[in-house]
């Protein structure tokens, strides 16, 4: 009898191992438990880029679709760290199944970088429960900040998500955003930032006229930055606004936008 | 789907031919009954089935169920799991010893958030998973205590198992610099009770 208990004890070893390790136990594959420690990262990092001594001259990087490309994102970092920015903007679908490992692993890598990391919300982040983890880890999907007299007001641009009900983008929100900038003497420009370009058919297309309207009646928007498209696109918008469409993190290659009171430098950075 | 209609039918009819030799229980009565925790198919899930292939694999279904706290919701999580021993030591009496299982299951996730095929507003193949449906395969172990006082009882045990699905498996897969095989995969344990003839 004490042979048979010997080699169910030792048999239980390697089990009690794995019951210490207990984050391998995965109740579904979308569960959105995180740590403490991955939670509310859009604020914090909110925080630090406001606690920035101020400068002339405003550099961010724009890159964005990290989706599923965890060794050309680890190589990003090394390349942006390289660069003397501000911060860095990820334009949405940091993931490519809404998985909460995925948003985890993009962090793990993402919090190598020098300065702090503004994540949006992308299609592919919606997927599954997703939205749930965005929310818990980075926060609101609409939100603004202010760095070097710039507001950039981030929102949710995925309509096809929602099935075109009329409400994403938020455009009540972004004319809010908008109007609290005019009396603002300190803020002198706008920048909106988010994962589709209005052009783009994934934009609700009913909603483009009026979202691009309030853009121009606004008079302080100077450029749309945004990703989804995997392919990197310089072009007009609404009246003459640029508008910035970095491609995949995959493609090895990032934007590097430089403020200057009126003057934009957007510079291409391959790596 | 059909393959699992297959499998099914054909465990039911293997059960059938068995009782035209032993008349002893009513033929649609499971062989075992189990309770797992995690596993990917919900923080607890109660399932029972059938052994298959003389008795050297396993064919379960079960119900598990996601608590809000853990997901973004109450989610209910039904199971079809194929397990296979592949490596069993006999030759002690009141034990059966499995040191290597191998196996696949696939997890259906209730509730409108998870769709099964791509909704009709999307262009077509705009997504290539579906939300609802995962396939895993897992290997794993278990150990299992013959009861021999017991009339009801055949023996009760204990097993664990270490999966993937293949969302995970097709990130690591392009992925092989930053991600370990042990970061794609998940744990489940669980305890069987094996029923008398």
């Amino acid at each position: 009898m004490n042979k048979y208990s010997l080699a169910g004890g030792l048999y239980f070893l390697p089990v009690a191992v794995l019951v210490a390790s207990c984050s391998l136990f995965e109740y579904h594959p979308f569960e959105t438990r995180l740590k403490e420690s991955e939670k509310h990262l859009n604020a914090k990092a909110i925080k630090r880029i406001q606690s920035l001594p101020v400068t002339d001259t405003l550099r961010f990087i724009l890159t964005g679709d990290t989706q599923r490309f965890y060794d050309e994102t680890e190589d990003f970092v090394a390349s942006a760290n390289q660069q003397n920015v501000h911060f860095v903007i990820v334009a949405g679908d940091i993931t490519d199944f809404g998985l909460r490992e995925e948003f985890e692993w993009v962090h793990h890598i993402l919090s190598d970088l020098e300065p702090p990391y503004i994540a949006l919300i992308g299609n592919h982040d919606l997927v599954g429960a997703g939205a749930t983890v965005f929310k818990e880890m980075y926060g609101p999907t609409d939100f603004s900040f202010v760095s070097g007299g710039a507001k950039f007001i981030c929102h949710n641009t995925n309509s096809l998500e929602y099935d075109f009900n009329g409400k994403i983008p938020d455009l009540e929100w972004l004319q809010s955003e908008l109007a609290s900038l005019s009396g603002d003497p300190d803020v002198d420009k706008a920048f909106m930032v988010a994962h589709v370009p209005p052009y783009h058919p994934d934009f609700d297309p009913a909603l483009r006229n009026a979202y691009e309207d309030l853009m121009t009646s606004s008079g302080k928007v100077k450029l749309g930055l945004y990703a989804h498209e995997h392919a990197y696109n310089d072009t007009l918008m609404a009246d003459n606004i640029r508008c910035i469409v970095t491609t995949t993190v995959q493609e090895r290659f990032y934007v590097v936008v430089k403020v200057c009171q009126d003057f934009y430098g957007i510079e291409l950075v391959h790596f | 789907m059909v393959a699992l209609v297959f499998l099914v039918a054909s465990c039911l009819s293997a059960k059938a031919q068995d009782t035209t030799i032993s008349q002893k229980r009513y033929w649609l009565l499971p062989d075992h009954a189990k309770f797992q925790y995690a596993g990917s198919m919900g923080m607890f899930s109660l399932g029972g089935g059938y052994k298959l292939f003389r008795q050297r694999s396993d064919l379960d279904i079960y119900a598990g169920l996601l608590p809000k706290r853990s997901g973004h919701d109450n989610v209910l999580i039904a199971t079809l799991k194929f397990t296979h021993r592949v490596w069993k030591i006999d030759r002690f009496p009141d034990w059966e010893l499995v040191p290597l299982t191998a196996g696949f299951y696939i997890t259906y996730s209730f509730g409108t958030e998870f769709s099964t095929d791509l909704p009709d507003h999307y262009p077509s193949k705009y997504y290539w998973w579906s939300e609802a449906v995962r396939p895993n395969i897992f290997i794993g172990s278990r150990v299992s205590r013959k009861l021999k006082r017991s009339n009801t009882i055949e023996s009760i045990g204990v097993y664990v198992d270490l999966g993937t699905n293949e969302l995970k498996l097709v990130s690591y897969i392009q992925n092989t610099d930053y991600l370990a095989v042990w970061d794609i995969l998940h744990a489940g344990i669980g305890v069987t009770m094996t029923f008398k003839e």
